[in-house]
């Protein structure tokens, strides 16, 4: 009985619309700044996550040619909290330690408010994270808002930039003009993560 | 002394590509075949259409004369590649892209060249994007090996799927890709649209009267809209035997 009850209320929920709202799982992380930065400390404030790989050559194009750390700075003007994330596990390609993670963001020309460690992959998981870069934004009330690719041009080459459309931008300002954020998950295109 | 400069100027792309052509001259007006292969370092791999979970596509740009028009183009059955719980589509060792082209009926240069820019990214642990200009000269005549490249390209190709009868179905958290086979183990469904399933998601197969289906987990990124449910099926018989159909099949929605 308790079985046919659950198997029940499980049918309804998958009938949910998919643009439900979703909690962005939570999370507390060592920071490249020493701190450890927990979701809950946050509440209030609009959260970026971007996974992040010093080493993938698509999150090489996103730096070089000056888009993220752009977007960096232009959300954190907005009062938004941009934390880069990497999820590489020790030894694993892409794994950086919080002693070179900042001087490693520095000549990337990145400057997001910091950078936090997910060596056991559990954070990454949690959000279903990829490939990097991988983009979500989190409401002040713990939403997650959009979480999926950086922009809709899965191209290698950095002129392509100017002919996307930024999935992170159009969800800001969706939200900003009072509507629901249209596409929520997009697929993430890049490099695995190196869980 | 000039070698070693080179050497170091030019660090070797982790796969290599060249053309082959079939019949071994055009005729004006006859549609012929360009074989693109591309050999990749062993431990190495290249993405698919769909490059799955991640990854980048593989493009292949064509430059033809003006007179000459492209026809179609056939890409050999990915495989998964699977790492940590993450599952791309891609490419090991080798992989021919068959790709059809269609001559003028008069007026055929007398030194056609074709060139295709190609570009991939190529992944072991590390990642990187290389690009490889490859070209043609089509009055050049028969080519050492073309014809049985040619030949083992296109009997890796998926077979046509129409024969299998597929019908797809969508469900609130899954699709129901159906098709009449005698026999089959297993089965797996490599969507050719990015966004539409979960690469990672486990595909179940089960048998009803002379129809296998199978329940492919939808990607949480899909956007429910009407379309097709495109790309290939790889089908496992007994005795190991694996056979590809490419699929098309009108998606159809219980709802609707």
């Amino acid at each position: 009985m308790t079985i046919l009850i659950a198997a029940a209320i499980a049918a309804n929920c998958t009938a949910l619309p998919q643009n439900d709202v979703r909690m962005a799982p939570s999370f507390s992380l060592q920071a490249a700044s020493g701190k450890t930065i927990a979701l809950s400390d946050l509440k209030g404030k609009y959260v970026v996550l971007e996974w992040w790989n010093n080493g993938c050559p698509v999150v090489g194009k996103h730096y070089r040619s000056g888009n993220i750390p752009a977007l960096q700075k232009e959300f954190k003007e907005k009062g938004v909290i941009w934390l880069s994330i990497t999820s590489s596990a020790p030894g694993k390609q892409g794994y950086v330690t919080a002693q070179n993670a900042n001087d490693i963001m520095a000549r990337m020309g990145g400057h997001p408010t910091d950078i936090l460690f997910d060596p056991t992959g559990a954070t990454g998981r949690a959000y279903g994270a990829k490939a990097t870069p991988q983009l979500v934004l989190i409401s002040p009330k713990g939403e997650m808002l959009y979480n999926g690719a950086i922009d809709d041009n899965e191209n290698a080459f950095g002129e392509a930039i100017l002919k996307s459309q930024n999935y992170l931008r159009r969800a800001w300002n969706e939200i900003q003009s009072g509507k629901k954020v249209s596409i929520p998950f997009t697929q993430a295109y890049g490099c695995s993560i190196k869980y | 002394m000039f070698i070693a400069f080179l050497a170091i100027a030019s660090a070797p792309n982790h796969c290599v590509a060249d053309l082959k052509m079939e019949p071994a001259r055009i005729v004006p007006g006859k549609p012929f075949w360009i074989a693109t292969r591309f050999r990749i370092q062993k431990g190495w791999h290249i993405y698919w259409l769909n490059p799955g979970d991640s990854g980048l596509a593989t493009r292949i740009d064509w430059n033809l004369p003006k007179t000459f028009s492209f026809l179609e183009q056939r890409w050999p059955p990915p495989k998964e590649i699977a790492s940590a719980g993450i599952v791309s589509y891609g490419y090991e060792n080798v992989a021919v892209v068959l790709t059809k082209i269609m001559p003028p009926k008069s007026g055929l240069p007398s030194h056609p060249i074709i060139i295709a820019k190609l570009n991939w990214m190529a992944c072991e642990q590390t990642c990187v994007i290389e690009q490889q200009s490859v070209s043609l000269n089509l009055s050049r005549g028969h080519l050492e090996g073309s014809r049985s490249l040619l030949a083992s390209a296109r009997a890796a190709l998926p077979a046509d799927g129409r024969l299998i009868e597929p019908i797809a179905q969508e469900q609130a958290d899954h699709f129901v890709l159906s098709f009449r086979l005698n026999g089959a183990r297993s089965a797996y469904f490599f969507c050719q649209d990015r966004g539409v399933v979960e690469p990672s998601g486990q595909q179940a197969l089960k048998r009803i009267g002379g129809r296998f289906e199978l329940a492919i987990p939808k990607a949480r990124a899909y956007q429910p809209k009407s379309g097709n449910l495109t790309g290939v099926l790889s089908v496992e018989y007994d005795r190991n035997i694996r056979k590809y159909w490419a699929i098309h099949a009108r998606i159809q929605s219980k709802n609707r």
